[in-house]
């Protein structure tokens, strides 16, 4: 009944099976279960601004489908609708058939890309199993664009090393470098015992967005006590998304190794990080692994353990509140997509604040509706991600919020661009906001 | 592609990127495999895409693409299940989805007025900010667009008591196939123009812009929830309801497969249930909603439902619909393709044909729901399958022409709400004889004289099937006696002047001959669980309401001396559009034209029906017509027509289509049509 008309999409290229929510499938029946219905259309961020098939999650799936079976032949020339996926998830999230278009379209861009064999990719992947030497090139890069060389840092590859390979450019000139990274600054937080948390460092938070992990911890302490740094690797995002599953593969055996060191003498402690993007993709290592028996069993535990800040913080842990900090500030909740999408985390962060700032809260009109920042965003058409996030921009504004929270570093970086050029709002990760308010 | 061929497409792509913008029109692989397909199982590549980004530009485009004679689909969000958004000639996909600017919202007039591509949804949510909704929501209410609502006449659960798109547009600017500008509206004077464009398929041009009935919120609404062991069961409750004389805002009915895919962890339903009924009733006086919710449930428990659970919050209720309205794309759990019948029969056949369509499902153990617009007699088979799997396919399409079948023979019609498309355009020939078939086509060809408005839908290409056996009433024998003297008149090219009482007409004009409905006064039908009447056209309308009283029955009808045909071909009040479901007429060649039937919901053909209305006997002779009846008093409010002419060439063409040698009220002619050449 099958009919296979291109192999290449069998090959070890991409992955062999996808776990949806819907069941195990390859990629051909993950693709071929789009009824075209059409439902997810109004959900998709680059229809919205498009308005053409192109650029919905339908046509996705479509091209792909028409380019596994045959019927259209050269994927490169398909990118304008394969490339301008933003990974958002938001199509499956109101997916009867819960079709996978984001791994869906990262199997297309892997056919049209290859594993990515650029010289600046090479490096990356050598520079992340060299920690200290990677951590002296980012200084010096960091070196560079503090003094006024923004430029020529970003051509030797810095958002790359960061993990934001495609940042807007007006971004790239703002991005504020911390002066000591994360990880330096918690190594003591390694061998602590009757532990209850392991954090997990995003390359965000760790090489970028400190503060945001200074105060997971802070909150991590207050609510469960004891927890140690896990010294991770890089989750393999990047990977996954830009280069070879391959070097996915070899991060997240890492990581499931020192998770596995760690858990033997606690094991009831969970692995918890502050980047959702990070997280939500640490929660799918075991379809990297469906041709490995061993390693894939050994991912569903690493994953089942898995937890996004969002999702620990608890109504009830808020119980002594900082009046003062909190005192006629208006806040808005912007959803990042991989936690409201990808994790079905959809109403966390409202369940906890909605009693402490009552109708200081606004609802913000689509707010799980991704900015543009999702995974790192190129797009061909640069007026596209600026329509993205103008759209995000003015359903903020509308809310008139003095803070705007997210959950995702991506999400901080590009509302973070939109609050300086277009509506001002203090863009701050959750976690953040929630330190400030305990006390 | 031939050289010569390439040539051309590049220069109207020149021609058109000078108007749209080159950057909005695509000749690439990529949009025209993007655009091959919709909703439906239907495929067909176009020579490339235009993506409309002005409504200002719909006009100069058109006029290009007639001037090279190449083909045009309009397309908004590519929901519709017939087909109709691919170009089956290879001409040119036009993607209106940029235009939707929601341009006026009147609380005074209840009007919305709006670009095509406004989401249904999107305008429901900013009516509500006002107090006020607009009545046609499609379960696709959030991707498919007005636009093609219209397009595809679409209805939802509240049409029951709302009426579907068709009943809910009042005036639309259209641009012809030709590129001319237009705008028809239910107030014109003459003939019901506007009502060919609803459910037309884009066959007849594209909507520019739509002005659209919104209505308050009533005050309060219920929803009621109840569970049967059986579909029998469910169904007789809904044919006693209506029989009631009830008529709930929605009426719907799920079976179990239906239930099961779309519940959330909200709804837990028992083992023994096998079908589901959703019942909302709304109102602005709280007696109202007491009173029937009584006699609601009086009938649900004489029909053994249980689980009977109540709503008036809307988020509650809310849950409880999205039970109903998403059970098309739940099916995307369960499969690759789905195949959705969409038929409608008279609501007195309801209980049988759903039998017989639940046995043919059975006996070919086919994996399918049957959800029902239960209250209109709409009933949506929904079949899942594989199309990778060619011979399944197959099957499943011969056994879908079997369920067809089955509405046709209980005087259905092949199409409720979902089209003809390029799915079912041969089996209209199932559904109307030929004479109608051909009165069709003359439609579309005087309003698209070189066939470029997306072509080869809606209308049979070949005449290879025949008419199947159909339950309809007889044609009586004073009609038949009729159709031959206007055949004699025809060969001996004699004007008739159409007439009922002659209320209207005082003196006869010259050269006319006078065609009387008098002798034609019979009740054809009244069909009390349907609650329809069939009446020919002679017969008085106060006759026509006395009898009505009688059995205890309403009809919205002024008073007025003279005859039903009078009223109908007169357009005494504009609201008589929405209380005539069907017709039969002569033509002057003594065609007889029959139209759907006594169904509630008929997409099948061009709205004939409605654009009789106001024709004054200038198009063909109505015999007879099918009226809504109701158990109450109607509140009788007659608006006349604002009496605005507004024509263009179309109807004169139109008048060609129906009456080619001006034999019917020829008088008349040059009056209701304007000084066109014929
Ligand atoms: C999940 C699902 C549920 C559905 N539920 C319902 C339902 O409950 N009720 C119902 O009636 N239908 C339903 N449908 C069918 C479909 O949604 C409707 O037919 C809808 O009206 C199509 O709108 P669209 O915007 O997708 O138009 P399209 O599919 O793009 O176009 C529909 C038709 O209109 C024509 N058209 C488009 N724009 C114009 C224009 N501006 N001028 C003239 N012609 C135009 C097109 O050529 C085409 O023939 C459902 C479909 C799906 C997939
Ligand atoms: S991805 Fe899902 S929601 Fe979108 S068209 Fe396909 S089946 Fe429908
Ligand atoms: S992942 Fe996001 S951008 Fe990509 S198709 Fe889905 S909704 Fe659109």
């Amino acid at each position: 009944m099958r009919n296979y008309r291109n192999e290449l999409y069998t090959h070890n290229l991409h992955l062999k099976e996808l776990i949806t929510k819907n069941g195990v499938k390859d990629i051909y029946d993950a693709v071929s279960q789009c009824t075209r219905c059409g439902y997810c259309l109004e959900n998709c961020p680059t229809y919205l601004v498009g308005k053409k098939e192109t650029l919905s999650p339908r046509g996705r799936n479509q091209i792909v489908r028409m380019l596994i079976e045959g019927k259209y032949t050269d994927v490169n020339t398909a990118k304008y609708t394969i490339d301008t996926c933003l990974l958002c998830g938001a199509c499956t999230d109101v997916c009867y058939g819960k079709v996978q278009t984001e791994d869906i379209v990262l199997e297309a861009r892997r056919e049209e890309q290859g594993h990515n064999n650029s010289l600046i990719y090479k490096i990356i992947i050598y520079l992340k199993g060299e920690k200290k030497l990677f951590d002296i090139c980012l200084k010096f890069l960091f070196f560079l664009h503090r003094i006024k060389l923004s430029y020529l840092a970003d051509k030797l590859g810095l958002f790359y090393l960061l993990g934001y390979p495609s940042l807007s450019k007006g971004y790239k000139k703002l991005i504020k470098t911390p002066k000591k990274f994360l990880h330096t600054e918690i190594k003591h937080l390694t061998d602590e015992t009757d532990i209850k948390w392991i954090y997990f460092a995003t390359c965000g938070t760790d090489y970028l967005f400190t503060n945001v992990g200074r105060s997971s911890i802070n909150v991590l302490k207050k609510i469960y006590g004891n927890g140690v740094f896990m010294n991770n690797e890089c989750c393999g995002l990047i990977s996954y998304n830009y280069g070879s599953l391959d070097d996915a593969r070899k991060l997240a055996t890492k990581n499931i190794e020192l998770y596995e060191k760690i858990k033997a003498a606690n094991p009831d402690a969970f692995i918890v990080g502050d980047c959702s993007s990070c997280i939500a993709f640490m929660k799918t290592y075991p379809q990297m692994f469906m041709d490995d028996e061993n390693m894939y069993k050994r991912a569903v535990d690493f994953s089942s353990n898995v937890r996004d800040i969002i999702e620990v913080v608890k109504p009830e842990h808020i119980k002594n509140i900082n009046f003062d900090y909190i005192k006629d500030k208006k806040v808005t909740i912007h959803h990042s997509c991989k936690a409201y999408n990808n994790q079905d985390l959809k109403t966390n962060e409202d369940d906890v604040l909605k009693p402490v700032l009552k109708e200081n809260l606004i609802e913000m009109n689509e707010s799980n509706l991704c900015c543009g920042g999702a995974g790192a965003y190129a797009f061909s058409e640069p007026e596209f991600s600026a329509a993205i996030l103008s759209r995000k921009m003015t359903n903020i504004s509308i809310t008139q919020a003095d803070i705007t929270l997210v959950s995702a570093t991506s999400c901080l970086m590009q509302i973070g661009y939109g609050s300086k050029t277009s509506y001002h709002t203090e863009v701050m990760h959750y976690i953040e906001f929630i330190d400030r308010i305990m006390v | 592609m031939l050289e010569e061929e390439e040539k051309k497409l590049f220069s109207i792509t020149q021609e058109i990127g000078e108007v749209v913008g080159v950057e909005n029109i695509s000749i690439d692989d990529l949009n025209r495999s993007l655009y091959s397909y919709d909703a439906s199982m239907i495929r067909a590549k176009p020579c490339g895409v235009i993506h409309i980004k002005k409504a200002s530009d719909i006009q100069p485009v058109l006029k290009i693409l007639y001037n090279h004679s190449v083909s045009f689909t309009p397309r908004l969000a590519g929901t519709n299940l017939s087909g109709g958004a691919t170009n089956q000639k290879g001409g040119f996909v036009i993607n209106l989805s940029a235009l939707n600017r929601i341009i006026q919202i009147d609380t005074t007039n209840n009007i919305a007025v709006v670009e095509p591509g406004v989401v249904n949804i999107k305008l429901q949510e900013e009516l509500e900010k006002f107090g006020y909704f607009y009545p046609p929501d499609p379960s696709s209410q959030k991707v498919s667009t007005i636009g093609g609502n219209i397009g595809e006449n679409a209805g939802g659960p509240q049409c029951l008591k709302y009426g579907v798109t068709s009943n809910n547009v009042v005036k639309l600017d259209v641009i012809l196939p030709d590129g001319t500008e237009a705008t028809y509206s239910i107030e014109d004077y003459g003939p019901d123009i506007m009502s060919l464009f609803i459910a037309s398929e884009g066959t007849l041009g594209i909507v520019k812009k739509a002005y659209l009935k919104i209505l308050p919120i009533p005050k309060y609404f219920l929803t009621i929830y109840s569970e049967f062991k059986s579909l029998d069961d469910a169904m007789q409750a809904v044919a006693d309801i209506i029989k009631q004389g009830i008529v709930p805002k929605s009426l719907e009915a799920l079976d179990r497969l239906a239930i099961e895919l779309t519940k959330t962890k909200d709804i837990e339903i028992s083992d023994e249930t096998q079908a589901v009924l959703i019942t909302e009733i709304d109102s602005d006086d709280k007696r109202e909603i007491d009173k029937e919710q009584n006699e609601i449930l009086k009938i649900f428990n004489n029909n053994s439902a249980f689980n009977i659970k109540f709503s008036d919050d809307k988020k509650e209720s809310e849950k409880l619909w999205k039970l109903r309205k998403e059970t098309y794309p739940s099916l995307a759990k369960i499969a690759n393709n789905i195949l959705v019948e969409d038929g409608c029969v008279p609501r007195s056949e309801l209980v049988n044909t759903v039998k017989k369509i639940k046995k043919i499902i059975d006996d070919h153990r086919l994996k399918a729901n049957l959800v029902f617009h239960a209250g209109d007699g709409n009933i949506h088979p929904q079949i899942v399958f594989d199309e990778r799997d060619v011979k399944e396919t197959n099957r499943i399409r011969r056994v879908a022409k079997d369920i067809l079948k089955e509405y046709i023979y209980s005087g259905g019609t092949i199409s409720a709400e979902h089209g003809v498309g390029v799915e079912k355009r041969a089996f209209m020939l199932w559904q109307y004889d030929k004479k109608t078939i051909d009165l069709f086509r003359r439609i579309k060809k005087a309003i698209d004289k070189k066939e470029i408005s997306n072509p080869y839908k809606k209308i049979p290409i070949t005449n290879d099937l025949k008419k199947l056996k159909r339950k309809e009433f007889e044609i009586s024998d004073n009609v038949k006696a009729m159709i031959e003297e206007i055949k004699t008149r025809h060969s001996k090219k004699i004007r008739s002047l159409i007439c009922g009482k002659q209320t209207s007409i005082k003196t006869l004009p010259a050269d006319h001959s006078i065609l009387s409905s008098a002798p034609i006064q019979k009740i054809l039908d009244f069909d009390r669980e349907n609650l329809t009447i069939t009446v020919e056209s002679g017969i008085e309308i106060k006759k026509l309401k006395d009898f009505l009283i009688n059995e205890e029955f309403y009809i919205s009808l002024p008073d007025d001396n003279g005859t039903v045909g009078g009223m109908i071909a007169e357009k005494r009040f504009v609201g008589i559009r929405d209380l005539i479901l069907s017709m039969d007429l002569i033509l002057s060649d003594g065609s007889f034209i029959r139209l759907g039937g006594k169904n509630i919901k008929d997409t099948s053909g061009y709205d004939i029906t409605k654009l009789m209305i106001g024709s004054l006997g200038t198009l063909g002779f109505i015999t007879s017509a099918t009226f809504k009846i109701s158990k109450k008093i109607p509140d009788n409010k007659f608006t006349k027509p604002a009496n605005i002419t507004n024509y263009t060439s179309i109807g004169i063409r139109i008048k060609n289509a129906f009456d080619r040698e001006n034999l019917f009220n020829a008088f008349l002619t040059e009056k209701v049509y304007g000084r066109y050449e014929i």
